[in-house]
């Protein structure tokens, strides 16, 4: 299981999807899937890029809005709108998450070295997500880190949300919603 | 992915270890279990056979993929247990004692398997008390040989194995300078050596040739060699002589110790040639990784909710399509219903393993808890062919552990007090487990004490668990055990009595969606009884629809459902709501509130809402809901396995129309600020 970044990487294969206009890249092989946006069933006091789970062939799946995840601003789901779904972490720990985006682009080839670290992108989108910029021709690819997208270590609560049950993780609640604040 | 060639290699290597610490594991426990029998005072030959056998299996292993630790270790334990399996031994209970702590040993070696990280020293330590044992047991046979009771010289190289040699040499056998004196010396070097010679055939008369030999011999040889081994040491006479080696059973001398009653007849107590006692084997049978187990469930869920589908969608548009298809569809669905229900539940029982696997813990914990509590106790099991699901074994595990703890440090009493109470000195504790209705009841019955309500109920009122005004029952009282930081155990002793306890086996067994009761009679012992899910897989729910959303609540955990009546409800302080039912003042929850479920507002009247009422063990509660839909069995998928545990959710299921939605996790749900208006008081 270990080495699948690793072919991951000698591959250089990414998909691309559009996000408010511009190109994301995630690596191929993690891809499980593609499919259109159906209704989710939402969890109660779960951060609100959860958008909730569905039922991807028996498993439960959440499914995680990128817009609201990298605080884009928010549009309609319209007929071009499609989840992603893909395996995130490594080993025993993997997990299927569905990632719901513009659209989906493109597959392309990109070299390690075509690939540069990211800049800082103050606060729009958080460096934790990006792995690096990677260059096509003259089009820029971002490309994702995808395991960073759902913070597994914290129970996410929704701080609008009163917490009902009292879970003995409320430091990490708090936490949570201080880094959301700030 | 493409596998290397080594990490091939290194995978069914470490799937091959994993099978060997899988077998150690069973070995040992079947020397424990084998060992506590004894200790009972099982004298099956069978017992001892079984406890040698895991032994020597274990030891095989661990020389095969090179745990000299454990082999070593394991050699000086099959050993004397060989000394006890020919009889040469008596069992008494120090003996077991050691043995029981080699077996503690050996399970700290197994799971340090590969870091070496054990107590060596402790280990050193079982195994010098181990060969000292062995000394002894050779002390004692040849105390035994003094007392002339035979003509034994063995025992000295302990459990080595024993050859018979016929050695006759030809008549011609000195002429060649041979003397016999060398050859009995180098056998003598490979271990005991007892040589009964024959002299029969020394002529008595004038045809005596004084070159001619004469005398042969039998020759016992006690020693761990092979006949090879044997043979040469007669390779320089080997023309001139006849050598027959045979192996000899271990050891058939008469023992010194009285056990002739333990003897089976027309055995001359040699026990390696018994047979394994007949039924308990388990035959055909495979191990199966549990992850692969879970697929097929899950495949089969799938397949229940598509053959759902189907169903649903034939009976919607039945009317539509030609009459007669309609009707054989129908028949056809009804068929591949029952099929998929009976491949489900077949399924299931894959999982469902017999509660020995777990009961089994217990007698060692008994056994050493009462001689630390220098009480006498004898652990009753019944019921222990009993299934359960896996997941739900696992997890009873501790919960279990903790009261049979409790019941021996606190229920049962001291010897002394035993008696002058009139009873037996040895308490019993019996653990029982059976099927009742659709579930499975666990029982730790104890015949100590009972609780002490006066104690308890004093403790409470300090604790601040009840005031002194209220008036309980001696039930109410009982369970008050359940509630968090109590404690009544006069001495804090390290076996229990810490203030958690009771609050935390409540939780486990609450988390597995089982209940925990207590029932006790002062002076006669108190009885814990669980009751469990058969599975934790699949649950009878209620559908329940709340806004646009809809959540299976357990259909175990309802009490009843009412329609709200506007005029019942009350408001405690602006926000608190609480619902009076036949004089009960029970505390209501808003589903929508709790949830936030989208697609509706917060309550605004409780017009047309029906109220279910769900039982906590600590309190019932109201939940408001907008409709009550179907009861269905629903198969529980866990959120964990892609997410992460959702509090107040006890995970999610498929429903007949694919969607999915939550089941609520009800015990969670007696935690909320929903406070009775008394504040802390409970019943």
């Amino acid at each position: 299981m270990a080495e699948n970044t690793n072919d991951c990487e000698e591959l250089n294969q990414y998909l691309t999807f559009v996000l408010d206009d511009e190109e994301y890249g995630v690596p191929i092989l993690t891809v499980r899937g593609i499919q259109g946006w159906e209704k989710t069933t939402p969890i109660p006091n779960s951060p609100d890029y959860i958008r909730g789970i569905i039922n991807l062939r028996g498993e439960i799946v959440p499914i995680v809005d990128l817009r609201r995840r990298f605080n884009l601003e928010e549009v309609p789901y319209g007929p071009h709108t499609v989840v992603i779904v893909v395996r995130v972490g490594q080993g025993e720990k993997q997990r299927t998450v569905g990632l719901v985006v513009d659209a989906v682009a493109d597959v392309h080839d990109i070299n390690s070295e075509d690939i540069r670290s990211t800049p800082d992108f103050g606060e729009k989108i958080n460096n934790e997500f990006v792995r690096g910029l990677g260059l096509i021709d003259e089009k820029l690819v971002i490309i994702l880190e995808i395991d960073q997208l759902i913070d597994w270590r914290k129970v996410p609560v929704d701080n609008q949300v009163e917490s009902v049950a009292q879970s003995s993780n409320e430091s990490a609640v708090v936490e949570q919603a201080e880094t959301e604040a700030a | 992915m493409p596998n290397t060639d080594t990490n091939t290699k290194d995978d069914s290597m470490d799937e091959i270890r994993l099978l060997f610490e899988t077998e150690c594991n069973d070995g040992l426990d079947v020397i424990e279990s084998g060992l506590l029998a004894l200790e009972a005072g099982d004298d099956n030959l069978d017992t001892v056979n079984d406890i040698f056998r895991g032994a020597h299996s274990i030891k095989g292993g661990a020389a095969t993929f090179g745990y000299t630790d454990i082999a070593d270790f394991t050699h000086v334990m099959e050993t004397l247990l060989d000394k006890v399996r020919s009889e040469t031994f008596q069992v008494s209970p120090p003996l077991v004692k050691v043995f029981l702590e080699s077996v503690d040993c050996l399970r700290a070696m197994v799971e340090a398997m590969d870091s070496g990280d054990f107590d060596k020293e402790k280990t050193e330590r079982v195994k010098a008390e181990l060969s000292g044992w062995l000394e002894g047991a050779a002390e004692e046979s040849q105390e035994a040989e003094r007392q002339g009771s035979a003509e034994v010289d063995s025992a000295t190289v302990s459990g080595a194995q024993r050859w018979q040699i016929d050695f006759v040499p030809e008549s011609s056998f000195l002429l060649s300078g041979n003397q016999p004196q060398h050859i009995f010396r180098a056998l003598s070097e490979l271990g005991q050596v007892t040589l009964n010679p024959d002299c029969s055939k020394i002529p008595g008369d004038t045809r005596f040739d004084p070159k001619a030999m004469y005398l042969s011999w039998s020759i016992e040889l006690e020693a761990d060699v092979s006949k090879e081994q044997i043979l040469e040491e007669f390779d320089w006479v080997e023309s001139e002589c006849k050598v027959e080696i045979s192996e000899l059973p271990c050891s058939n001398h008469p023992v010194p110790v009285n056990k002739e009653d333990r003897r089976a007849p027309a055995n001359s107590g040699d026990r390696r040639k018994m047979d394994r006692r007949s039924g308990k084997k388990d035959a055909g049978s495979i191990r199966v990784d549990i992850d692969k187990i879970d697929i097929v469930l899950n495949l089969v869920g799938e397949m229940v909710i598509n053959q759902s589908m189907l169903s649903q969608f034939n009976s919607v548009n039945g009317d539509s399509a030609a009459a007669g298809s309609s009707a054989e569809l129908d028949q056809r669905l009804s068929l591949l219903e029952r099929t998929t229900r009976e491949l489900q539940e077949a399924v299931m029982k894959i999982r469902m393993l017999p509660v020995s696997t777990t009961f089994n813990r217990y007698p060692r914990l008994v056994y050493d808890l009462g001689s630390k509590l220098d009480k006498k106790v004898e652990l009753e099991i019944t019921g222990e062919t009993t299934e359960l699901d896996k997941t739900v074994l696992e997890k009873i595990g501790d919960p279990l552990l903790h009261l049979i703890r409790n019941s021996l440090d606190h229920g049962i009493e001291s010897p002394e007090d035993r008696l002058k109470a009139g009873k037996s000195e040895i308490g019993t504790i019996h653990l029982s487990a059976s099927h009742e209705g659709g579930s499975v009841v666990i029982r730790v019955a104890d015949d100590g004490g009972g609780l002490n309500t006066q104690k308890i109920r004093k403790k409470a009122i300090q604790n601040g668990v009840i005031s002194k005004e209220d008036t309980l029952t001696d039930q109410q009282i009982n369970d008050l055990i359940f509630q968090p930081g109590f404690s009544t155990a006069d001495i804090v002793t390290d076996v229990s009595g810490r203030g958690v306890g009771m609050d935390v086996v409540r939780n486990n067994i609450e988390e597995i969606g089982g209940r925990v009761e207590v029932h006790s009679e002062a002076g006669k012992g108190s009885t814990f009884q669980i009751t469990l899910p058969l599975t934790l897989a699949i649950l009878d729910g209620q559908l329940v629809k709340v806004g646009d959303q809809v959540y299976v609540i357990p259909l175990l955990s309802i009490v009843e459902t009412v329609q709200v009546e506007e005029d019942k409800i009350n408001m405690i302080s602006g926000n608190e709501i609480v619902y009076r039912l036949r004089g009960e003042v029970i505390p209501v929850a808003d589903m929508r509130k709790l949830y936030r479920v989208s697609g509706a507002d917060a309550l605004e009247s409780f017009e047309n809402k029906q109220l279910v009422i769900v039982d906590t063990e600590r309190r019932s509660i109201g939940l408001v809901v907008d409709a009550l839909l179907d009861q269905h069995q629903v198969v529980i998928k866990s959120l964990e396995t892609n997410y992460m545990k959702i509090p107040g959710m006890l995970g999610a299921t498929i429903l007949g129309d694919g969607n999915v939605s939550l089941i609520v996790d009800v015990t969670t749900l007696a935690e909320p600020a929903v406070k009775t208006p008394e504040g802390q008081v409970v019943h």
